[in-house]
């Protein structure tokens, strides 16, 4: 009985211990974190907005979506399901006068080297269009973007996000 | 001259990817690029030093009924307070190494070398050993991701992961072939091959003969 107390004691002892540093830690670390965070998203919105853009302002439109409006530009956050690993957020940037800018990728999990070119080459290939009138499909599909060769699941669903935040654009646009 | 002895044991005689086959899940899935490979090997470097030295420390206080446990929950802890302090503190680092961090409690390394080591040696020798492995650990994920990655611009097969368990497999018969060679050119008998069983496992559980 005497050994079974002692097993019992020094596992809630090193239990109570550690958790005692996490949680002090979480404490301590909270603050900075959302800081932290909350610089990364609006180094990724002052990213995909029109060169020289001002200070970003949070809105919301009808459909309660939030979105930011600087003086030359919008940017929106737009995620997709059908990456080939998954789920792939992306931020889109738009222009003033109805051109899709740019958009840069939040989090992916695409294969390296192959898919993972979404974050670097395929921007290219979809950069500075017009929103409306570009047909917002991979060439397989018989639209006018060209995929990354050997990774085209990736490529449509970052064009299939793309299309989604244009149908957004364009109901900002309309003020809707 | 001891505490160099143990890091370089770690590094190469013991190294804990090409000699003593652990770890291989964060192995596999790392390696696909040098970048995320040399980072999940430093991450796993830091806490593994930590860690050692911590087990080591309370290795008197802890019956061995429940060692075990015990362990895993410094190395739980270690590895969140890691997690926070760098989210925290090195965002950018975060963002390349951010999800391998919880990849670390699971590592084979960590807890083997807890039980195998600073469970029975003083907290500097720990922290040494620590180093040691965590060094040799980086090291073979460097070796093996600089492979896949070059293999890759060619072959893209060899960065998915069925090329991660070929390139690996190569690997670690070349370097069970060099091994045997040095041996034969240094007129030392071929080494033997480890035994996985109770007198020749590393992770040096206290069963009795």
């Amino acid at each position: 009985m005497k050994d079974f107390s002692k097993l019992v004691l020094t596992l809630t002892a090193v239990c109570v211990i550690c958790g005692a540093v996490v949680s002090t830690a979480y404490m301590v670390t909270k603050e900075p974190i959302r800081i932290a965070n909350e610089a990364k998203k609006r180094a990724s919105i002052l990213d995909v907005m029109p060169e020289g853009s001002g200070d970003p302002v949070t809105k919301t439109n009808l459909a309660g979506r939030i979105y930011w409006e600087s003086d030359k530009g919008y940017a929106m956050e737009i995620s997709s399901n059908s990456g080939y690993a998954g789920r792939i957020d992306l931020m889109l940037g738009f222009t003033k006068d109805g051109r899709f800018n740019k958009y840069s990728v939040l989090s992916h999990s695409e294969t390296p080297t192959l898919g993972s070119h979404i974050t670097d080459t395929f921007v290219a290939h979809v950069t500075n269009r017009p929103a409306a009138s570009t047909d917002w499909r991979v060439t397989k599909d018989g639209g006018e973007i060209v995929p990354i060769s050997s990774a085209t699941i990736s490529s449509r669903a970052v064009c299939g996000a793309i299309a989604e935040g244009c149908a957004v654009y364009s109901d900002i646009l309309e003020g809707k | 001259m001891r505490k160099l002895k143990i890091i370089i044991n770690g590094i190469i005689r013991e190294n804990p990817t090409f000699v003593l086959v652990l770890g291989m899940c964060p192995t596999l899935a790392t390696t696909s690029t040098v970048s995320s490979g040399v980072g999940m090997g430093l991450a796993a470097a830091a806490v593994l030093v930590g860690s050692n030295a911590v087990i080591s420390m309370i290795r008197k206080f802890v019956p061995s009924q429940v060692r075990i446990p015990c362990y895993i929950v410094v190395i739980a802890a270690f590895v969140t307070v890691l997690q926070m302090l760098m989210q925290a503190f090195l965002p950018d680092l975060y963002k390349t190494l951010g999800i391998f961090i919880p990849l670390i409690v699971v590592n084979c390394i960590i807890l083997g070398r807890a039980e195998a080591f600073a469970s029975k040696n003083t907290v500097a020798d720990s922290v040494c050993d620590g180093i040691g492995m965590g060094l040799g650990f980086t090291f073979a994920l460097f070796i093996v991701s600089l492979v896949r990655e070059s293999i890759g611009i060619f072959a893209p097969m060899a960065t998915m992961p069925p090329g991660g368990f070929i390139v690996l497999g190569c690997l670690l018969a070349g370097m069970n072939r060099l091994g045997r060679f040095l041996a034969k050119r240094s007129g030392k008998p071929e080494p033997e091959p480890l035994r996985i069983d109770c007198r020749h496992c590393v992770m040096g559980c206290r069963v009795k003969d």
